[in-house]
């Protein structure tokens, strides 16, 4: 083999490194986890999860959607009715910094994507904060990457998974969730 | 001539079975002036969501059938592909109240007010750009929905502004 091949052959590898390392630079979302709390893992295929209601104020839009069990549990009255969530329910809150709708400028329509904020039923795993655990994580659109949420966020959140339990404490009567499940 | 019992259950369960009918509606048997019907987008109270979009009076969530988002998730209508026949979308509206319960600041859905849909169908639509619109208001004291006396077409006229987005005015929203 010629030294000019051998260059050859140096070059095109170090570009499809280079490439290679482009390509993998995209993050996987779902290797996350919240020091010492819950993985992003858990609440895989949120994405596609139903609706339960949307809420907004000045800051933030944000749209609360459930799993399947929590959905039906909902739809059969659950908190309502006295019953607590069953073990197996998950929740998110999408947050999105608000925006104006370019062609009705009376309409805010949500913008970049802010933060995702999760809930799981474990009666087992979470015994201290009524069975549920909690999960904020903060997306970062310059970098297109999330992050667990810190102390520093708003609200703070700590290394473990009650960071939301203190707050939802004002509806412990409604298994501690704020949001009802929206009529259509 | 004594009444026979099981006339008089007959008729009491006739009685309660007509009440029973009556208090619930079934909305899918609707259709709107122009005859699309409620029943072409059953199950949209299931459907994932698009976005999400609010005013000062209303607080709005976009949903669509399996169709119409994996038609999104390819890059439809950025990519400058229409939408497949059966896609269907639906804008479902409600009143918003504020919150008394949340720590914060926030508006959340107070009464349901109206359901806008959409559908894909060439062969039934063809002066929309195959678009067929529907919108069915919803009366939350007595429960029942029912079809706004507005002409369809008003839907395709207005969302004529989004025609190069194949008239769909909302993006699918990253999450």
């Amino acid at each position: 083999m010629t030294r000019k091949s051998l260059r050859t052959i140096a070059i095109v590898a170090a570009v499809l490194a280079t490439l290679g390392s482009t390509a993998l630079s995209a993050q996987d979302r779902y290797t996350l986890k919240v020091p010492n709390g819950l993985a992003f893992s858990e609440f895989r295929g949120y994405e596609g999860w139903q609706t339960v209601a949307i809420s907004q104020n000045e800051k933030l839009v944000s749209v609360i959607v459930a799993n399947p069990v929590m959905i039906n549990a909902y739809q059969a009255g659950v908190p309502g009715n006295g019953k607590p969530f069953p073990d197996g329910a998950k929740m998110a809150k999408i947050h999105w910094d608000p925006k104006k709708n370019q062609y009705f400028p009376d309409t805010t329509v949500p913008g970049a994507l802010h933060d995702v904020d999760f809930m799981v039923k474990d009666s087992k795993r979470f015994p201290d904060s009524a069975g549920w655990g909690y999960a904020f994580f903060r997306y970062e659109a310059a970098s297109d990457t999330f992050r667990p949420a810190t102390v520093a966020d708003n609200p703070p959140q700590a290394n473990d998974a009650k960071c939301g339990f203190a707050c939802h404490t004002i509806v412990k009567t409604k298994d501690y969730v704020f949001t009802d499940y929206a009529k259509r | 001539m004594k009444t026979p019992m099981i006339a008089i259950v007959a008729t009491v369960l006739l009685v309660l079975g007509g009440t029973a009918i009556s208090a619930q509606q079934d909305k899918y048997t609707l259709k709107t002036p122009s005859g699309v019907a409620f029943s072409d987008f059953r199950g949209y109270e299931d459907w994932q969501v698009v976005s999400s979009a609010q005013t000062d009076e209303v607080l709005k969530v976009i949903v669509a059938n399996p169709t119409m988002i994996n038609a999104y998730k390819t890059g439809i209508p950025a990519n400058g592909k229409p939408f497949p026949e059966g896609s269907k979308i639906a804008k479902l509206q409600w009143k918003p109240k504020k919150s008394t319960e949340a720590p914060f600041a926030v508006n959340v859905p107070e009464t349901f007010t109206q359901a806008f849909f959409i559908e894909k169908n060439s062969k039934r639509f063809p002066k929309s750009a195959g678009w067929g619109y529907a919108l069915f208001n919803y009366d939350a004291k007595a429960d029942v929905f029912a079809a706004d006396a507005a002409p369809d077409d008003c839907g395709h006229t207005c969302h004529t502004a989004v025609k190069a987005k194949d008239y769909i005015f909302h993006p699918y929203q990253k999450r």
